[in-house]
């Protein structure tokens, strides 16, 4: 039993891994990818008959992966603003990549950029993921993409 | 640059695919019921606990709050059908047949078949059969609960594990399907309504759909793609990424449907989620294979946009999405043939794990049940002895939720919870869903219900069921006639009209065809 079902975490694990590396990478950063594709895929094994009563596991694994890397960003915001308190830097950069512009957006744009953009989540999974109305989205994406304009021009 | 939204998802996709992906293992987790989540939350409680001063003797008289109250509450007293009928044979799960009279069980041998008997003392498990069949992962009752179709261990050659697929019958007896099929093809497999073939996948690639003789035999591969959907003329609904197609069945022609995907975005795949009911309206997937993904509704050869925020969830009626939009957390419906959205009373329960059954009722909850009329959102909670484990819960018709527990099964009838349960066949307000250009001064009977719409350059045509028998023009006669339109009388057809307009009503040929209402839209011909 235990070795059937660890074939099957190991074929989704698979189908996945790449998608799901790389939205972390884009939310994270490299260093703590691995992290959020670990946890996402320990919370699903935690779920009682995952394979049943999920009908989309690459979807699941994708909003639970996003919310793992935001709790993950808040924590590290926290310490950044603290860390911009004590030795101030001008955040006014120019001429960054788009990976690295990305990395400089507040958490809830970053990862809202990274759903829609990357991951392709309509408005709805995108406030999900988020914890916020849909109706927040839309602004939220906006200054989103205003702030990369000015980060990559 | 990014000033267009494509030009951002172009850019990023770019971007992220040139980061490298190392190569680690999946960590070995404990899975199973909520063994982590369960063990987690004791620790979190003892350290909050201990932190705060509190004792052990305290603990013991702590309860833990119920998950996010529900509106409308009213708990009911145990009930004779929430009686725990035990796992058999020391099984530990199994799955209750979709009529609730059968029952399959996950033994440590194999597996074992049981009839499901109502006696006057509760419900009783009789064993039929004990077979030691290598199941792999999971199968499910097919959707006549005729057997119970599932995934048999095979070999594995190269990366692709193959299965071999099979049905444990009613009797007991098993008939191998077919051998090395394409993983889960169980879960995904579909039984025609006739009951006699079942399609499923071929292994990639490419991938067929092969239709399996349901008393076994050699698969015929039938058309390259995946297969959706039967519809009730007997035509296999499939998908080619690109293409909607419907083989042709002794009944009914086939089709085929281009998906008319956005232009800037034309290298997308298509996968075909779920088709409506009555085969109007398809959800379909757009998107890359492994990036973006959207979920569109291909209706009358367009493609529609879910309503902001919405997800799909699943039909209700004939053509009515139930979508969940997180916006103000309530359920609503979308018929994609008017564009009509209406919202419903449920909302969706927080933290707790939900499913829906044909769109009338929502069961969620983790230490206690709650049901929910998804109309209305009125609900009625249970009293469960869930454990640390929770609980699982399926569907058996109607209406009626199967919860599985780490002791036994518990039977929940959904719809005498309440005292004006939920119509099983539709919601109680579909009238009120109009499709669009409908002559505003007609009302429907309310037996009649608009199952279609179609426009073209010269007519409307709209298509409605008025039940069974009664889908002929004397229906919808007075109707007309009430609300001023005159009928023609020649030429001598149901033709009605009034100021310029006309209508024709067409009955049906045979009882399950609809009512089709037409409207000329190049003047009219009626005296």
């Amino acid at each position: 039993m235990e070795e059937e079902l660890d074939e099957r975490w190991e074929h989704l694990y698979r189908a996945s891994r790449d998608e799901l590396f790389r939205g972390a990478c884009l939310l994270v950063g490299v260093h703590d990818a691995e992290e959020v594709v670990q946890e996402a895929f320990e919370r699903a094994m935690r779920e009682r008959d995952f394979f049943d009563r999920v009908a989309n596991p690459g979807g699941w694994l994708r909003v639970v992966a996003a919310r793992c890397a935001l709790s993950r960003l808040r924590r590290e915001q926290r310490w950044e603003r603290l860390q911009q308190f004590l030795h101030p830097r001008d955040l006014a950069e120019r001429n960054l990549d788009l990976r690295s512009a990305l990395l400089r957006l507040p958490a809830n744009q970053r990862m809202a950029i990274t759903l829609r953009y990357y991951h392709g989540l309509d408005y709805g999974e995108i406030a999900s993921a988020l914890r916020v109305e849909a109706a927040s989205v839309g602004p939220i994406l906006t200054r989103g993409r205003a702030a990369l304009r000015e980060m990559i021009r | 640059m990014i000033d267009h939204e494509a030009d951002l998802t172009r850019r990023l996709r770019a971007a992220a695919a040139t980061i490298e992906v190392p190569w680690t293992p999946l960590r070995r987790h404990h899975s199973g019921p909520g063994r982590l989540a369960a063990v987690g939350s004791v620790a979190v409680v003892l350290v909050v606990a201990l932190l705060l001063g509190r004792g052990l003797a305290n603990l013991r008289a702590t309860t833990t709050p119920a998950t996010s109250a529900p509106t409308t509450s009213a708990s009911i007293a145990q009930r004779s059908d929430l009686a725990l009928v035990p796992w058999p044979d020391g099984a530990r799960d199994g799955w209750v047949s979709p009529d609730g009279q059968f029952l399959v069980a996950r033994l440590g041998e194999g597996l074992g078949l049981y009839r499901v008997n109502r006696a006057d003392t509760g419900i009783v498990l009789t064993r039929i059969a004990r077979r030691g069949l290598a199941l792999f992962g999971s199968g499910r009752w097919l959707d006549d609960s005729s057997g119970f179709i599932f995934d048999g261990r095979s070999a594995s050659p190269g990366t692709t594990a193959t299965l071999d697929l099979a049905v444990l019958e009613r009797g007991g007896t098993v008939t191998p399907l077919a051998t090395g099929v394409l993983i889960y093809s169980a879960q995904f497999s579909h039984l025609a309504p006739d009951g006699r073939s079942i399609a499923i996948a071929s292994p990639c690639c490419p991938q067929r759909v092969q239709i399996v003789p349901r008393a076994g035999g050699t698969p015929r591969g039938v058309v390259e793609g995946a297969p959706t959907a039967w519809d009730d003329r007997g035509r296999l609904i499939a998908y080619n990424f690109r293409d909607i197609i419907a083989v042709a069945s002794a009944s009914a022609p086939g089709y085929r449907i281009t998906v008319p995907l956005p232009p800037d975005d034309p290298g997308s795949v298509v996968s075909v989620q779920s088709a409506a009911p009555d085969h109007s309206a398809f959800v379909v997937q757009t998107g890359r294979g492994s990036g973006p993904q959207m979920m569109r509704v291909l209706v009358d050869g367009r493609l529609l946009d879910v309503p902001e925020g919405g997800l799909p969830l699943q039909w209700i009626g004939a053509h009515e999405l139930l979508l969940y939009r997180s916006g103000d957390g309530r359920f609503s419906a979308f018929d994609p043939l008017s564009g009509k959205v209406r919202t419903l009373g449920a909302t969706l329960p927080e933290g707790g794990t939900w499913w829906g059954t044909n769109g009338k009722y929502l069961a969620w909850g983790l230490r206690g049940l709650h049901i929910t009329d998804v109309e209305t959102g009125e609900t009625r909670h249970l009293d469960l002895p869930a454990g640390d484990a929770g609980f699982a819960l399926g569907v058996t018709a109607p209406g009626t939720f199967v919860v599985t527990m780490r002791d036994g099964l518990r039977f929940v009838d959904a719809p005498a919870l309440f005292a004006q349960p939920a119509p099983l066949g539709q919601l109680r307000d579909r009238p009120t869903v109009q499709p669009i250009n409908v002559p505003a001064d007609l009302t429907l009977p309310p037996s009649c219900r608009y199952v279609r719409y179609v426009d073209t350059l010269s007519l409307f045509r709209w298509e409605l069921d008025c039940g069974e028998g009664r889908n002929d023009p004397a229906t919808l006669a007075a109707v007309l006639q009430n609300a001023g339109w005159v009928r023609c009388v020649d030429p001598p057809t149901s033709a009605f009209a009034k100021g310029g307009r006309e209508l024709l009503v067409e009955g049906a040929e045979r009882p399950q065809e609809p009512l089709v209402l037409t409207e000329r839209l190049s003047g009219t011909s009626c005296r």
